[in-house]
């Protein structure tokens, strides 16, 4: 392992904004993902302390996020994934996620959503998209569809959604909330239930049952409990396992790269499936994931080496940003991920180093004073600042 | 737009391009002119061939918008269109954009609504067997394709084909064919032990022999050990049982010598039933070299693992 690359923040920064200003046409295939790609690259500023908005701004953007994307009826409050669609009220349903990534941006706006959002209507939204019955019982669906003028749920359910509804759930503070108040609350003990049947023989977590031990799935069962203030214990163990297994490694005296899957510039990262490449994104999954059950886990792992990928084989240091694998192109989504994994690392450095046998904890030599980013919370993945927002201005 | 169809009535609704935003999209003018009509045309909810249309040429440009799958199906069913002809659609779209996820489930969607439609007196009946050539050209580009086994799973599931032949085969196919495929043996595990809970103890023992011969083809593969103990914590059996299986990759005596080792997940499980037959010193020591030698990555995790020995 070579000296660590410098963390490019200046270069992050201008990738981050290049994104908040404009995206090329070729991107309009995002265009229902529009609120995800603004959250990656807020709270990716937010993480490097360098989202410098003024006031006029602030309040600019959260109107825009009310305006272009925000649906009220009778019936409940959501938002929906593409802003076009606000002109066909016949055909605009709210979308689950869309719902969660406005929230989160507003947070970061320091937009008060609760004087503007009822938080029993966005609890009756969740309501709506909860399965009630069958072996999905306690997922979520990602939106609606009106059927003779009645709505009906519509898409697959899977533990992403789950995490999802818990984060939004969260977010309307109904956890604080007693229960004779929660008057549109989702059923949080089948939620939990159909999270925990999804662990798999090896540990790890699928979409749906009996399907593929896969990471993103697993982060989103865990970050689901956690959000649900489900205790982990020793039933996790093989999860923890699974997860640690997860980091990507092929010593020399057992591989001998015969496989097309592996890949010796791999080595360091983490990946989502056995046998499956590395990928920055899944540096955030496994490491969130284990942080979620206790963040002393964080020690469980190679870190240097997690590092040393990020830094030297997946951030663009031409460009600014971070890239699936070295072979692709930095976009916001990764960009976000490995900034949000290297903040968590940070977070928990002397829990880390008290745990762990990490004593050889590499800097770059040519950065003597490392790059200090904002706190994050491993949960909502949000800055420190925008949880703290939420904790001290977002009152039900 | 090349097209038979003529739009000239329909009043093209403009997207809202207008600053202050944040990730404006540069819409180019297909885009722009697509999605337009597609708008005019859901304000007045026409249902009809034109409009059935132009989904298609939406959904190339924007799959990922769940609405406008919905349109599409509340097309077809107001104009009781063949939905035979529609799973050959989701076949095309599916193979020119195997990144378009969302066809799945609109799969799904179309077969509910055709078992919901016809019945043992229908001309046409599905026959889930129908599903095999599209999977397999899906499997064939992409043999990892998580939505795709995903789908393969809830065929099964609905079907009830999990012990169909074809089914079973095609299975034993992709697993020969590239025996480090998770996906194939998660799908293995899937079809032989999810649905009963008691399984006899013949498919226990055939199992056990199948995963057996290819770890000893190739002894460092995460998924066949994998397998292997998936099935003992499913019977609820002891690994000890698996003690001289795990040897044949492991020469104890010679372990630091990479002569004489063959697979960490052999030494792993090795160290495992060591603790169950209460040799913790021997466990220890298999703890100890993987972290130093044949999978030091996770040296901490070994230490870890070690130190839940020493504390009991």
């Amino acid at each position: 392992m070579s000296q660590l690359a410098t963390f490019e923040v200046d270069k992050h920064e201008k990738f981050f904004n290049r994104f908040l200003l404009l995206l090329p046409s070729k991107l309009q295939s995002e265009d229902s993902n529009r609120l995800a790609l603004i959250y990656f690259s807020l709270h990716g500023l937010g993480l490097l302390k360098r989202l410098n908005f003024s006031k006029e701004e602030l309040i600019k953007y959260s109107q825009f996020i009310y305006n272009d994307f925000l649906i009220e009826n009778e019936e409940f409050v959501a938002f929906r994934a593409t802003s076009a669609f606000k002109q066909t009220p016949e055909y605009d349903f709210g979308n689950l996620s869309a719902t969660l990534f406005a929230l989160l941006n507003l947070l970061i706006l320091e937009s008060d959503y609760s004087s503007k959002l009822n938080n029993h209507k966005v609890m009756k939204f969740l309501s709506m998209l909860q399965v009630k019955e069958g072996e999905h019982k306690g997922s979520f669906v990602p939106t609606l569809r009106e059927v003779n003028g009645k709505f009906e749920q519509y898409g697959e359910s899977d533990l992403r959604l789950c995490y999802i509804a818990a984060s939004i759930r969260h977010l309307m503070r109904y956890d604080s909330l007693s229960p004779s108040e929660r008057i549109n609350d989702i059923d949080t003990s089948a939620l939990t239930e159909f999270v925990l049947n999804r662990i798999n023989f090896s540990g790890g977590l699928s979409a749906i049952s009996d399907v593929e031990s896969h990471l993103g799935f697993t982060y989103c069962g865990i970050g689901c409990l956690r959000l649900l203030n489900y205790k982990f214990g020793p039933e996790f163990d093989d999860t923890i396992s699974w997860l640690v297994h997860r980091q990507v490694d092929y010593p020399a005296e057992l591989y001998n790269f015969d496989y097309e899957y592996h890949q010796e510039e791999d080595i360091g990262s983490f990946n989502g499936r056995d046998n499956k490449f590395g990928d920055t994104c899944y540096s955030w999954w496994c490491t969130g994931s284990l942080a979620l059950i206790e963040p002393k886990n964080l020690s469980l792992v190679d870190l240097d080496r997690a590092k040393y990928y990020l830094l030297n084989t997946t951030q663009n240091q031409l460009l600014g940003g971070f890239s699936k694998d070295p072979d692709s192109n930095p976009d916001p989504y990764h960009s976000f991920l490995a900034i949000a994994s290297l903040a968590l690392w940070q977070q928990y450095e002397d829990i880390i180093i008290e745990n762990g046998a990490t004593t050889r904890h590499a800097e770059s030599s040519s950065d003597p004073e490392p790059f200090k980013f904002d706190g994050i919370d491993e949960a909502l993945v949000i800055t420190k600042k925008s949880k703290e927002f939420f904790q001290h201005t977002i009152h039900y | 737009m090349a097209t038979d169809y003529n739009f000239d009535d329909v009043e093209t609704v403009k997207i809202n391009e207008e600053t202050p935003q944040l990730c404006q999209i540069l819409y180019d003018d297909e885009y722009k002119h697509t999605i337009g009509i597609l708008l005019g045309l859901l304000q007045i909810r026409e249902y009809s061939e034109r409009a059935l249309y132009l989904t298609e040429k939406a959904l190339e440009l924007l799959a990922s918008h769940y609405t406008i799958w919905i349109y599409r199906y509340d097309i077809l069913v107001h104009l009781n269109k063949d939905l035979f002809e529609e799973l050959d659609w989701c076949e095309q779209v599916a193979l020119e954009n195997e990144k378009n996820y969302q066809i799945w489930n609109y799969r799904q969607l179309i077969i509910t609504r055709i078992l919901a439609t016809t019945d043992e007196s229908s001309k046409k009946k599905f026959d889930p067997h129908r599903e095999f050539p599209i999977l397999q050209s899906m499997l064939e580009s992409d043999p990892k394709n998580h939505h795709v086994w995903s789908y393969r799973m809830w065929l099964v599931k609905k079907f009830n084909l999990f012990k169909d032949d074809r089914e079973n085969e095609f299975v034993n196919k992709c697993i020969s064919a590239d025996l480090w495929n998770n996906s194939a043996w998660s799908h293995r595990f899937f079809l032989k032990f999810s649905q009963e809970k008691d399984i006899p103890e013949e498919t226990f023992a055939t199992e056990k022999v199948y995963v057996q011969d290819y770890i000893i083809e190739s002894p460092q593969n995460p998924s066949t050990w994998n397998y292997l103990t998936g099935i003992y914590k499913k019977y609820n059996k002891s690994i000890v049982d698996l003690e001289d299986f795990c040897l044949k990759f492991v020469d104890i005596e010679k372990i630091d010598d990479p002569n004489y080792v063959k697979s960490s997940f052999a030494i792993e499980l090795l160290a495992k039933i060591f603790v169950k037959q209460q040799k913790n010193e021997a466990s220890i020591q298999l703890y100890d070299i993987l972290g130093s030698k044949y999978d030091p990555i996770r040296s901490n995790y070994w230490d870890y693992e070690k130190k839940k020995l020493i504390s009991h």
